[in-house]
This record gives C-alpha cells, sequence and structure tokens, in this order.
C-alpha cells in the first residue's frame, strides 16, 4: 500500500538555538520521522500548543488521523508503509526481541530521568529561565499570550520537578532589587545572602551528583560504538540524542550541567552530534509547511480536545464539557439570583415608598382639615 | 483575683480513672512489624497498595520471615503521613526508605556492588526498569483507579489534591483549560490513550525480558527488581480494571512468575 506523502504534518515548537525545535520531544519526533520517512513530511511550527489533542507539542496531522505525544507518533509512522523508501519506517525493525524490550525501558529512562534534568535547566533554575527560556518563549508567543503563558507551562513542570527534588534548587536574589540600605539590615542582608550561597552551591552539586549517575549509566551502555545496538540509529539513540541535544546547544547563562557533559562526556556529546548529522545530512531537509502562524481570538477560550478521527466523545471530553456547563451555569445561576434579589429590592423599595407617599397625603389633608 | 482562684479551683468536676487499652495481639506484640494499607482480600498478609507491597516484596525475598502486619493503623499516624511503617522495636518505627538498613542488620549486610545482578550491564539495566515501571505502569494503575462522582467532587469541601499524574507523566499533562486561554489553568488534560499504549508496551516487554528466567535480568537469586516487579504485577491482577489485567494475564509467563513469588512473600507475614 502506497500512502500519500504530503499530508504528514508534524506540529512542533519553533525553531532555535541551531535546533529544529525547543522541546526535546519535538527534536525527538523530527529526527525520528527523518530518519524514518526522509522527505515525506513536512514540518509546521507551532507556538500553541492547545491546538494538539492532548495540549502538548508535539502531534502529527495525517489525512483524517491527529496523533499526539511521541510514542504514539513513532508507533503510528512504524505503521506507514512506502514503496520507495529503502528501509522499513520502523527503525528497531532489525532489533532481537530482547534488545525492543530494553528500548523500551531505556526510553523510559531516558524521557523520565534526563528529561527531569532537560527541564529542571529550562525551567527551574532561576538563572537559564530568567536569561534563556522565558525570552526565547516570549519571542515565539503573540500578544497577550506572551504575557501568561511563558509561567504557565514553567508551572506544569512543577510537580513532577518538586517530586525528583529538582525544583527552586537555585533561589533568585530578591535582595538585589533593594536600594536604600541600612546598616543593621546590610549585616542581616549579608548573612542571608551566604545562607542562598551556601544553599545554591549545595541545590547545583545535588544537582551535577544525579546528572552524573544518570550520564554515566548512558556512557557504559553506549561504550566505544557508535550507536547503541547498530551501525544505524535507533529510537533509544534518536530519544537520547535529543534530550542531550537540548542540554549542549543553547548559550544557557549558567552552563554548569552543559561544562559537565563537555568535560566528562565525550562520548555521549559525539553521539548526540552523530545522531542529529545523519538525521539532516540526507538530501531530503524536512519541508516546511506552508501554515501560517498567526494569532486566533478563539485560543483565548478553552475548548474541549477534538481529534478528526475520533468522534465518540471520550471520558475526558465529557469530564471538560460538564465543567465548561457547570460553569456557564453558575454564572447564569449567579445572574438570575443577582436579578432577582435587585428586583425584589427595587420592587420593595418603591412599595416603602408609595406607603409613604400615601402616608404623607393622608397626613396633609387631616392637617388641612383640622385648620 | 482571689474569687477566680476559687472559680477555678472547682475544675475539674470529677476526674474519670484511665481506661487501660483492650488486650489486643498486636498491642501485645514484639516482633518487628509492618503497618500497611489494608488488603483487598481481609485473609491475604498482601497490601492493595503497590508502595507498601512493594517493601513486603523487598523484606521477604531479603529473606526475613515472620514479619507482623498491621492493616488498622492510618496514614495520619504514619511518619510523613505515608505507610508503609516498621515497628522495628517497641520504641523504634521506621519510615521506608529505612527499611533497607534494618534488613541489613537482620540479615548479612548487602555490600555487593552488583546488587546481586549478574554483572554491571544488568546492574545499569535494572534502573532503567525501575523507571518503566515506576513511571509508565504506574501512571496506568493511577489512572485506572476510579475517580470520586462529579457530584462528591463539587460537595466536597477538601483542597482539591494535584493529581499524582502530574508528577509522574513526562512530559507533564496540560491543563485542561489550556495554556493559551485567558481562563486560570485548572485541572489535567491526560492523554489516556498514549498511557494505556505505553502500559501495553511496558508489560509486553517486561514479559520478554523475563522470558522463562527464574529472576529478572537473569539474576541467579531475587533482586529489588523482583520486589517491584512483583508488587506492581501483583496489584496488576489483582485490579478491577479489566483492559490494565488482561495485559498481565494474557502473558503466561508472567503469570507463573507472580503466583510463584505470591507465595514466597505470603508466607513471610504473619497478620495480627
Amino acid at each position: 500500500m502506497s500512502q500519500s506523502s504530503t499530508g504528514i504534518v508534524l506540529n512542533i515548537w519553533p525553531s532555535k538555538w541551531g535546533l529544529p525545535s525547543i522541546d526535546p520531544s519535538c527534536l525527538a519526533a523530527v529526527m525520528y520521522l527523518q530518519q524514518a520517512i526522509p522527505g515525506k513530511f513536512s514540518i509546521a511550527e507551532c507556538s500553541n500548543p492547545d491546538l494538539s489533542p492532548t495540549g502538548q507539542l508535539p502531534f502529527l496531522t495525517h489525512e483524517q488521523h491527529t496523533v499526539s505525544s511521541l510514542h504514539l507518533i513513532t508507533k503510528y509512522v512504524d505503521g506507514l508503509k512506502y514503496e520507495d523508501l529503502p528501509t522499513s519506517p520502523n527503525l528497531d525493525a532489525s532489533l532481537d526481541h530482547t534488545e525492543k524490550s530494553q528500548t523500551v525501558a531505556w526510553c523510559a529512562h531516558v524521557e523520565s530521568n534526563l528529561g527531569d534534568l532537560v527541564y529542571h535547566t529550562l525551567y527551574s533554575h532561576h538563572g537559564n529561565y530568567a536569561g534563556l527560556t522565558h525570552p526565547t518563549l516570549v519571542s515565539m508567543l503573540p500578544v497577550p499570550q506572551r504575557y501568561y503563558v511563558p509561567g504557565r507551562i514553567r508551572e506544569s513542570y512543577r510537580p513532577r520537578l518538586e517530586a525528583a527534588g529538582l525544583w527552586s534548587l537555585h533561589t533568585v536574589d530578591d535582595n538585589e532589587k533593594k536600594t536604600f540600605k541600612d546598616p543593621k539590615e546590610t549585616k542581616l542582608r549579608t548573612k542571608e545572602q551566604n545562607k542562598k550561597i551556601f544553599l545554591q552551591a549545595f541545590g547545583r552539586e545535588k544537582v551535577v551528583e544525579k546528572a552524573r549517575s544518570w550520564f554515566d549509566l548512558y556512557k557504559r551502555l553506549l561504550g566505544e560504538k557508535d550507536f547503541i545496538y547498530r551501525d544505524r540509529p535507533t529510537r533509544l539513540d534518536i530519544v537520547l540524542a535529543a534530550h542531550i541535544l537540548i542540554l549542549l546547544e543553547p548559550t544557557y547563562p549558567d552552563p554548569f550541567v552543559q561544562v559537565l557533559l563537555k568535560e566528562s562526556y565525550h562520548t555521549l556529546v559525539l553521539h548526540a552530534h552523530r545522531v542529529f548529522a545523519q538525521s539532516f545530512a540526507s538530501s531530503n531537509p524536512p519541508a516546511r509547511a506552508d501554515v501560517e502562524q498567526r494569532f486566533l481570538w478563539s485560543s483565548l477560550v478553552p475548548w474541549p480536545p477534538t481529534t478528526r478521527k475520533e468522534l465518540k466523545a471520550t471520558e475526558e471530553d465529557t469530564h471538560f464539557s460538564r465543567m465548561r456547563w457547570g460553569f456557564f451555569g453558575l454564572a447564569l445561576g449567579s445572574f438570575g439570583l443577582y436579578m432577582f434579589v435587585s428586583l425584589r429590592m427595587t420592587m420593595a423599595y418603591m412599595r416603602a415608598k408609595k406607603l409613604s407617599g400615601v402616608y404623607g397625603e393622608e397626613r396633609e389633608h387631616e392637617e388641612e382639615e383640622e385648620d | 483575683m482571689i474569687v477566680f482562684t476559687k472559680a477555678a479551683s472547682l475544675f475539674p468536676v470529677h476526674t474519670f480513672p484511665p481506661v487501660p487499652l483492650p488486650p489486643s495481639p498486636s498491642a501485645q506484640s514484639t516482633a518487628p512489624t509492618l503497618w500497611i494499607h489494608p488488603p483487598v482480600d481481609p485473609e491475604s498478609p498482601l497490601s492493595a497498595d503497590v508502595e507498601c507491597l512493594k517493601w513486603q516484596a523487598y523484606l521477604a525475598l531479603r529473606g526475613i520471615n515472620s514479619i507482623h502486619v498491621r492493616t488498622d493503623i492510618s496514614p495520619d499516624g504514619a511518619i510523613d503521613a505515608r505507610l508503609p511503617n516498621l515497628l522495628a522495636s517497641k520504641t523504634n518505627l521506621l519510615a521506608a526508605h529505612l527499611i533497607p538498613a534494618w534488613a541489613d542488620e537482620q540479615t548479612t549486610p548487602d555490600n555487593d556492588p552488583l546488587e546481586g545482578y549478574k554483572d554491571e550491564a544488568a546492574r545499569d539495566e535494572s534502573r532503567a526498569w525501575v523507571a518503566l515501571l515506576e513511571g509508565t505502569v504506574h501512571a496506568a494503575l493511577i489512572l485506572a483507579t476510579p475517580p470520586p462522582s462529579y457530584l462528591a467532587s463539587l460537595l466536597s469541601l477538601k483542597p482539591k489534591e494535584p493529581t499524582p499524574l502530574a508528577a509522574l507523566l513526562t512530559p507533564p499533562p496540560a491543563p485542561l483549560t489550556g495554556f493559551t486561554s485567558l481562563f486560570p489553568p485548572s485541572g489535567t488534560r491526560v492523554s489516556q490513550s498514549t498511557v494505556y499504549a505505553q502500559y501495553q508496551d511496558a508489560i509486553s516487554a517486561l514479559a520478554e525480558r523475563l522470558g522463562t528466567d527464574k529472576w529478572f535480568l537473569g539474576s541467579s537469586e531475587p533482586t529489588p527488581l523482583d520486589a517491584l516487579a512483583f508488587a506492581y504485577l501483583h496489584t496488576i491482577v489483582g485490579s478491577s480494571n479489566s483492559s490494565l489485567r488482561i495485559q498481565v494475564t494474557r502473558r503466561v509467563n508472567l503469570v507463573a512468575w507472580e503466583w510463584r513469588v505470591r507465595q514466597l512473600v505470603r508466607t513471610a507475614f504473619v497478620r495480627l
């Protein structure tokens, strides 16, 4: 079966720092598709994750199908068949059963642990967030979303990084903002600053220790080979390289993880560059989809996630629409109650005024009669 | 002042004698006792909670026997409000992370740098399987847990706790109201299809990797990975969610392995 190639569009966060995307999952998806189906897909840079059925990028559209998340995208691409491609789109097709099962486990490890390190470096480390991630996101988003979306994206990583012990290890120095100096206060501030410096150093040491333990594992897994399992990249190579590249390529204000990688894990750095070069050395560079990125007013209101294929409402859709109707019901109910109460009060006031008017007239009448 | 002192001297009006606790086996027991969440089967000593079961399997596979279990302790009474806790002696209550050190005192200390795995590569690989079980499989288990009813969630006065899935999924789920809307972020939009697809692949990979081996990764003796795998497999087999359960029950080697390890773990505990 030959499938139409023009319809496959991969929607990813825009390119920056010399990489096709700023997100490790998006970068891995591009590299996977470029290795699996070179020249058969196009890229659409997107800065509105709400367009995706899961609210996250990347997502892929092909004819009537919309597939989101890296895992489902790679599975979908594995199932495609092209007569003019020399190899199967499934990059893991040549692996034996044990290697395939190991790939599942190692990919989970990379996405979970190395993912935490990447998200810590981009979103939790204050210096890197304020100096690199925030300005990058702002440059990609329209007004007014550039004012609140970066903060929301950062907050979405907080529970995960807190659970991993990688949140807020590098604190902000608020005292820098104060200009008027009181000698007593200065002494106190110096003490606090020393404490913060100590905490920062301790926090950094903790991150470096964790990073070192994970990098050691991947270094031993890779050994002296060019790629982990075969002479061409497999899914595990691509997922690992995508995370390493996000740590390597941007110009971080505080590049402590980058320095660690470059100084102590040369084989991992070479591996990441090798996978990247092999992905984009093809004579078929990924085409840019002709999609105009413009601000949509509809994006300011939440809409339930829609997929082209799924016609039946999922449990998630039902929950969303219930919440939305609940909100509208509450708003209408409150408005109705307000109108009812204010109407009653107005009527009571008018009745009282009328009565007092009648009573006043009666009194005037009585007074006139007495006179 | 005198009036106040006189008035205060009247209280307490009556003092009741102290009521002694009724004698119970749990109060009299001096053996090490593990406090766990209650099991599904009242006759079984194996907890329905996967975190508690992990530590039960760990202790049993380390060869420690005759451990008592108590299921009547509320998590609020545990250290950090989290079960399991191990009451090692009358005055020594241990949080879960201190259990390995206690187990070392009871048996020969685990000084093996390979931690029981056959080689360094297997030890490294065990870390990947732990990430898969504690991430992908755990997320599917949480997602399969039925949420409270819509009416109950509306009427509940308790502050809504953030979903544990936000700390398990990579990347974390987006808010239900989206990132770009003017509405403040609320709820989470979890892709069930992605979580279940990853779960399916994880169980398939686990079955493939176990093959016909006695223990995971070809170890000759049980390892911490076996304890973890047993905890998840046992919880899934006992789960009320059929789509989750069927992924394990259709794989004969996993079912047989879980049944064999269950006998070992069950005999190590005495229910009070």
